[in-house]
């Protein structure tokens, strides 16, 4: 009993020490992107803003970051409640598919992709939207990860029923009583596909597109403050981005998109 | 196990230690079943996968989008005659597109702004960071489109192979006759436009006693500076870094051995860091000493310059070793009278005489010479003429067997 | 009931899945087979057993060691700090955006991979980084120790600033799945914090605890350009190794060797994943 009772010294240097695991790296590439030779600039940062090439990039981006969430939201949300409702005996197929990613080396999928691609959809393969079900795939375990967390969360059964038996239709039964349920399921699952889009280096590179990463990549060959600079920006950004859409989602009556993310 | 737990799981079993398949066997309410299921799914799963593979197997080799481009036959030898012309046709084309050229790469951010000046003709480089085996899967990718590059730069066994499999159409260029045998390919599907040396790229603000030899690079003084410019497994340059050494250490273009072990001396002495010595690196002084091509050295000094630094390349006297790139129009390529335009701008245009610039050596380097155009401070930094002549690059199967032994020995070597 | 209701109950249970299962073959299944098929083809595309053949040479064997070991051990220390940060997180009160905070920023930082990951630690202790000066300047020769960034241990290091989010992410559900109902009730009927956690709570987190530590695994078994920046090929990897077949400057006509080395990868992978499978299966079934 006295254990609860006094201060959580371990848990807080857990926490302690954790955090300046994450924190150390993120100062250091912010002292190096400010340093050159002789002092402290700012001429990193404004060496990027100026590239078009990094507007170009970051539009790319988040094109293809908006397009994959929307995207696998629209193919995994019904997938998950038909699962669960429905056809719960493929849950364990499903799940299993999902970790299949992680299996296959994503510098190898090209040569696979290129073969029966080239030959279904060679228009598509000139776009980089090319990118997008290939992204899809890699943020499966993620946001079915989330949503599964979600709807084994709320009762969904008892729902459908229950809306069944007040009159509602399938549609208003998904629209008004279950999707507003899973909202901060949904919203997690779509946090962690950004950070999965935005972070992708493997595929974009091997398919030649100027995406984000990439750019970063190819910045650091010749100038390691800039890659160092852009760094930083990403990963406070994205962080920014997440806990802003927390703190809204929390005051409009969900849950924290944090607890969220971190229940997938 | 506590039986005020028991009580809020479903598991039905009295005893509640987990058997793994026993349990999953029952049937529970909404969950996923266990082995019975699990071997359907698998047998199922694995019939269908052959019954598709085969089915895809097989519409993939009557799709004609795989299947291999007929190459077209080589064009009439070009004239100087036929230049206008060219002109003509490349700015009715209106666009060059290139791939994996780096700015500061054997000048090519000079060689290309001095294109579009010239002609007006804009030129965009895609992935300038690209590796050649990417060249070749773009040429493959983006058969068709109208992003396929009009015109691939790839060391000389990816060249082999972009023939082989057809992705490239031949084109012999003006000055085609006076370019030596070993730098073009016999039936005009490449063009190597220019070559280099490996050299020692020195930061001497903070070595000042630069090293002159591969020998010398085994002196303590150097420990943690030296680097090359990627893997020898990943990277050409770096291979031909180790086969300098190899000729440094009484091997030859047969033999990479002695090179491997050298490197496996530094690497245990802590002079040789697994960095690479990219122009990011050198210019934040991580890579203090590159081994690499002398045409990457004067962009790389351009960048330190900013920053106040001072890179001097030199050829180390006891090995020296020569490479070359190939330069091939594609297959398919959406702008050919802008891509051929480009070759000549390389081989016998001004664009040749800019490699210079960047420490590269232009194919027609003995005619420049002999033309006068050279300036003397430019020939004094490179080896003679004749000892340009005695240079030996190395045949396919010397590269083939030089790779093979890398990519066998340099994990253990290094280690 | 609607009549609509009425023809959905006559419909198949695969229907519904149908998108997802297409979406998946076309893009994760057929490239993997592909990958695989890949790997018994010779350059001019007929079968050989070749590529397996020089796939299990002894620097390839090395390889798959290597990136074993380097998986498994980033695996394990990130599993237990991961877990131990979970519960410190889910468990502290105090201060009250502590857990978002972490949450979202796991969300972040298990992604975080490649250049800007390899830049930030370069940054930090590398031979010229921030910590390393600064250990210098209370006498502390890093470097001098014979630690290294650019080693297997450094990459150790690395992979952890991904792992342990991972593992947060992964813990969280069942770290908050142990409710604070039971853990009074272990105390009412008399048991010590020892026997809580050895009885009740090390059980009830072990199957979530090992399905973690498996996807940590296979996650850091298939990192790529994290290794490649920071070693460029000094430490035996096997996604590095297959990028020296598949897309290099040096190794032309042979990328069958880097499938075969792939299928080798699928191989191991797939067989931890297994095991995750099963074990995830108990974990549903005691919080559910």
């Amino acid at each position: 009993m006295t254990g609860r009772r006094s201060a959580p010294v371990g848990r807080w240097a857990i926490v302690a020490v954790c955090i300046a695991f994450f924190a150390i790296p993120l100062a250091a590439l912010a002292v190096f992107s400010f340093t050159s030779g002789s002092g402290w600039t700012t001429a990193a940062y404004s060496a990027i803003v100026r590239d078009p090439q990094f507007w170009k990039s970051v539009g790319l981006s988040l094109l293809l970051a908006v397009l994959t969430t929307v995207l696998s939201l629209l193919l995994m949300v019904p997938t998950v409640l038909w699962v669960h409702l429905r056809a719960p005996q493929y849950r364990g197929l499903i799940e299993a598919i999902t970790l299949l990613v992680f299996a296959v080396p994503p510098i190898t999928l090209v040569i696979g992709a290129s073969g029966l691609l080239l030959g279904l959809v060679p228009k598509l393969l000139g776009t980089p939207l090319i990118l997008v079900p290939f992204y899809i795939v890699l943020s499966f375990a993620f946001t079915f990860r989330a949503l599964d967390a979600g709807v084994k969360s709320v009762d969904l059964q008892t729902l459908v029923d229950a809306a069944h038996s007040l009159g509602a239709g399938t549609a208003s039964t998904v629209l008004r009583v279950i999707l507003p349920n899973l909202r901060t399921a949904i919203l997690g699952a779509a946090f962690l596909t950004i950070t999965v889009v935005l972070g992708e280096y493997v595929l974009s590179s091997l398919f030649l597109y100027n995406t984000l990463p990439v750019y970063m990549a190819d910045v650091g060959t010749s100038q390691a403050q800039g890659a160092a600079a852009l760094a930083l920006i990403t990963v406070l950004f994205t962080w920014l981005l997440l806990i802003a859409v927390s703190v809204v989602s929390r005051r409009l009556g969900g849950e924290r998109v944090g607890t969220m993310i971190a229940s997938t | 196990m506590d039986p005020a737990l028991s009580s809020l799981t479903r598991c039905r079993s009295p005893s509640v230690h987990l058997r793994g398949l026993d349990a999953a066997r029952r049937p529970h309410q909404g969950d996923a079943v266990g082995s019975d299921l699990t071997r359907r799914v698998f047998l199922g799963g694995a019939l269908t996968l052959g019954a598709v593979g085969v089915g895809a197997l097989t519409l993939e080799k009557a799709s004609s989008a795989n299947a291999p481009l007929d190459v077209p036959a080589a064009p009439p030898p070009m004239t100087a005659a036929d230049l206008p012309d060219l002109i003509a046709a490349a700015k009715q084309e209106g666009r060059l597109s290139l791939i994996a050229m780096p700015s500061t790469w054997a000048n090519y951010g000079q060689i290309i702004t001095a294109f579009e000046a010239e002609y007006g003709i804009p030129v965009d480089v895609q992935s300038p960071n690209a590796t050649s085996a990417q060249e070749l899967t773009a040429l493959r990718l983006m058969r068709g489109q109208d992003r396929l590059p009009d015109v691939i730069e790839v060391g000389p066994a990816f060249a082999r192979q972009a023939v082989a499999q057809g992705l490239v159409q031949p084109y012999k260029c003006i000055a085609w006759d006076k370019i030596p045998a070993d730098l073009k390919h016999p039936d005009g599907m490449w063009t190597g436009s220019y070559y280099g040396l490996i050299s020692f790229g020195v930061n001497t603000n903070r070595v000042p006693d630069p090293p002159k030899t591969w020998a010398e690079l085994t002196k303590p003084a150097y420990k943690g500076m030296l680097a090359t410019n990627g893997d020898p497994r990943q990277a050409n340059s770096a291979l031909n870094a180790v086969w300098a050494a190899s000729l440094a250490n009484r091997g030859s273009l047969d033999d990479i051995g002695p090179g491997i072990e050298f490197f496996g001396k530094l690497s245990r002495q802590g002079n040789y860091i697994p960095l690479q010595a990219n122009v990011g690196n050198l210019a934040n002084q991580q890579v203090l000493i590159a081994l690499d091509w002398s045409f990457n050295m004067p962009g790389a000094a351009g960048v330190l310059a900013k920053s106040g630094l001072t890179l001097t390349a030199a050829v180390p006297a006891d090995g020296v070793m020569g490479g070359m790139y190939c330069d091939a129009i594609s297959n398919g390529a959406p702008h050919p009278a802008a891509a051929k335009l480009w070759i000549e701008w390389i081989t016998s245009g001004k664009g040749a005489l800019l490699y210079l610039d960047g420490g590269a050596i232009p194919a027609l380097y003995p005619q420049f010479v002999a033309q006068g155009i050279v300036p003397a401070d430019v020939q004094a930094k490179l080896p003679s003429i004749n000892e340009l002549k005695a240079l030996h690059f190395p045949t396919m199967d010397q590269t083939a067997k030089a790779s093979a032994a890398v990519g066998a020995q340099w994990n253990r070597a290094i280690a | 009931m609607e009549s609509g209701d009425r023809v959905k109950r006559r419909l198949p249970g695969w229907i519904g899945i149908a998108p997802f299962l297409i979406v998946a073959f076309l893009f994760l299944i057929w490239p993997a087979y592909a990958v695989v098929l890949q790997a018994f083809k010779d350059a001019d595309g007929g079968f050989t057993l070749d590529n397996i053949a020089t796939a299990t040479g002894p620097q390839y064997r090395d390889a798959f060691l290597t990136s074993g070991l380097l998986s498994l051990a980033t695996a394990l220390i990130g599993g237990v700090l991961g877990t131990l940060l979970t519960y410190a997180v889910s468990t502290l009160e105090r201060p009250r955006f502590l857990k978002s905070a972490m949450s979202t920023f796991s969300g972040v930082a298990s992604q975080f991979g490649g250049v800007p990951l390899a830049f930030a630690f370069v940054a930090s202790i590398g031979s010229a980084g921030l910590v390393t000066a600064l250990l210098a300047k209370i006498g502390i020769n890093l470097y001098g120790t014979g630690f290294s960034l650019l080693s297997f241990s450094g990459l150790v290091i690395v992979y952890l600033y991904f792992q342990i989010p991972l593992m947060l992410i992964v813990m969280t559900p069942a770290v908050e799945g142990l409710r604070a109902s039971w853990r009074e009730a272990a105390e009412g009927l008399g048991a010590s914090t020892f026997q809580y956690w050895a009885r009740v709570g090390i059980p009830l987190l072990t199957p979530a605890f090992i399905g973690g530590v498996v996807l940590l695994f296979a996650n850091a078994f298939a990192a790529y350009a994290t290794a490649q920046v920071l070693t460029s090929g000094s430490v035996n990897l096997v996604p590095i190794q297959i990028g020296f077949f598949v897309q290099g400057n040096v190794f032309a006509g042979n990328s069958g060797v880097g499938y075969a080395l792939a299928l080798g990868m699928i191989i191991v992978v797939s067989l931890a994943l297994l095991i995750n499978i099963l074990l995830q299966r108990r974990v549903s079934r005691w919080t559910s």
